[in-house]
């Protein structure tokens, strides 16, 4: 059985240079099979036909890799979710049948069971939501041939909570802002965006903390717009935010231009020399070097190296590369041991 | 100073609300009679709402009304009901939108700020569609031959309707 830490992940490796601003972007649609109740009021049986029903589909099929949960240890669970290739919802154990289907690349997953029996998701590097779209909707339309999907003329595709209704679609966009956090513009440009039916919350830590200056964009209404619809609102607006935030950039490189290199300059000399280091601080750190890369100032390291050095250092890929349990302090000396190797040689 | 309701002696230093269905009492009372009043204990910050909720249940009053009321609506496939999504905000089933669906309408315009699917549909329903229009077409030959052309304009302008949404 393939093991999901080789799994390729298609976002943080595949990344090129034109994915420092935009990191990700993520295409994800719920759906259920009509004769089947909710996955809430299902019971065990119930979820292992559908479980079956969606494997089998995919037996055949060369480039999708099928998993088992059940037999996933906790921390490659939790390593899978650090990756975005299932949510936090899958891995709370409630006694159902699961399925977890994923394709070779990593840029597609299925997930059988979480809050309703189908939630297929592309993320893919950089701005590139519909390509993720296009990827999501082909085996969408496969799948529809095969079965019944609940579905109501008035509501459209129909979910287990009435937030994802219509369409079902939940389109997503990862990105890193230090330029409006730092110009003190971020709450304006976030609360802008709000009133635009969006929202945005921090990535990589509790709640909307926003570690690392990584922001997660998606759209919030589901119900009476086309798919088509949404995704552009989204990809318009995460454009405009680009540029606010590449000005952002370049007003606070022109006016603090020593003390931008220095902040940059001293972020590289930490990573590769601390014996220690916490996620807050790592995160914080790597933003910087992440800043100089996208403009050419003082570092030049490339963007899938930094996807995945952040990927690295998060706790359930630093436990499965010691292969052990570690302590919050084990932990931050790990850390510091896998930066100062990544970043060996850098100038 | 607000008296207590009960002994009229003390300073009131403690607000009841108790709600009985559609009846709704609020009582000010000092901290004696507020501990001897009910089934929930007080501590430094106040009420739990639990130990209110558990003193509402052993009300008698409570127990008649709710026999007496009409049994709550259930979705006849996965026993859903209404009590149960609230608690839970998930629904059971598909069949739940339809039993709920006067219920849910005004949530779900709350939340999406609209009411009709607009986005992809499943291939199905442009078969029917395209079943519905051929149906049409064959009352609009009849309409014709038999000269009930008001009919006639009735049936040509539904089957414009309907092309064009496919």
């Amino acid at each position: 059985m393939e093991e999901s830490k080789n799994q390729h992940i298609a976002w943080i490796e595949d990344a090129t240079n034109e994915d420092y601003i935009v990191v990700s972007s993520r295409v994800r649609i719920a759906r259920n099979i009509a004769e089947h109740p909710f996955p809430s009021k299902m019971n065990v049986d119930e979820g292992k036909e559908i479980r079956d029903l969606v494997n089998n589909e995919f037996k055949n099929d060369k480039k999708m890799r099928i998993y088992y949960p059940e037999s996933i240890s906790a921390v490659e669970q939790e390593n899978l979710v650090e990756k975005h290739m299932i949510s936090p919802q899958f891995i709370n154990d409630n006694n159902l049948v699961k399925g977890l289907l994923i394709n070779e690349k990593g840029s597609l997953s299925i997930m059988v069971n979480e809050e309703d029996h189908l939630r297929i998701q592309s993320i893919l590097p950089g701005l590139n939501l519909l390509k993720c779209y296009d990827e999501v909707s082909a085996v969408d339309s496969y799948l529809e041939k095969k079965f019944n999907y609940a579905y109501d003329t008035q509501f459209g595709y129909l979910t287990s909570c009435p937030t994802n209704i219509g369409t079902g679609i939940r389109a997503s966009v990862m990105l890193h802002l230090p330029g409006l956090v730092k110009t003190r513009n971020i709450s304006k440009s976030l609360n802008a965006i709000a009133k635009l039916g969006l929202v945005a919350r921090g990535i990589y830590g509790e709640g909307s903390e926003a570690m690392g200056n990584m922001f997660q964009i998606s759209n919030q209404i589901t119900l009476g717009r086309s798919e088509e619809e949404i995704i552009q609102n989204l990809n318009n607006i995460v454009n405009r935010l680009v540029d606010q935030e590449r000005n952002a950039r370049e007003y606070l490189y022109k006016e603090f231009m020593v003390n931008f290199e220095d902040n940059v300059g001293r972020a590289l000399g930490v990573l590769k020399n601390c014996r220690k280091i916490d996620s807050n601080e790592a995160m914080q750190l790597l933003s910087e070097v992440r800043v100089g890369s996208e403009m050419n100032v003082v570092v030049n390291l490339d963007a899938a190296m930094l996807n995945k050095l952040i990927h690295d250092i998060q706790p359930a890929a630093l436990q499965i590369e010691m292969d052990s349990d570690l302590s919050s302090s084990e932990r931050d000396i790990a850390r510091a041991n896998i930066l100062r190797k990544r970043l060996k040689g850098v100038e | 100073m607000l008296k207590c309701d009960k002994c009229n002696q003390n300073e009131a230093s403690v607000k009841i609300i108790k709600v009985n269905n559609n009846q709704r009492q609020e009582m000010y009372l000092c901290r004696e009679c507020a501990a001897k009043e009910g089934s929930f204990t007080l501590t430094n910050t106040g009420f739990s709402v639990s130990d209110f909720l558990s003193s509402f249940m052993n009300y008698p009053a409570q127990q008649q009304v709710v026999d007496a009321e009409r049994p709550e609506l259930t979705c006849d496939k996965c026993s859903m009901t209404w009590e149960g999504f609230k608690k839970g905000s998930r629904l059971g089933c598909a069949q739940c939108y339809e039993t709920f669906r006067e219920k849910l309408t005004p949530i779900i315009r709350q939340v999406h700020g609209q009411l009709e699917h607009q986005g992809h549909v499943p291939p199905l329903e442009g078969i029917q569609r395209m079943q519905r229009i051929k149906k049409l077409r064959e009352s609009l030959q009849a309409a014709i031959i038999d000269e009930r052309y008001e009919e006639a304009a009735k049936l040509r302008d539904e089957i414009k309707l309907l092309e064009k949404e496919s």
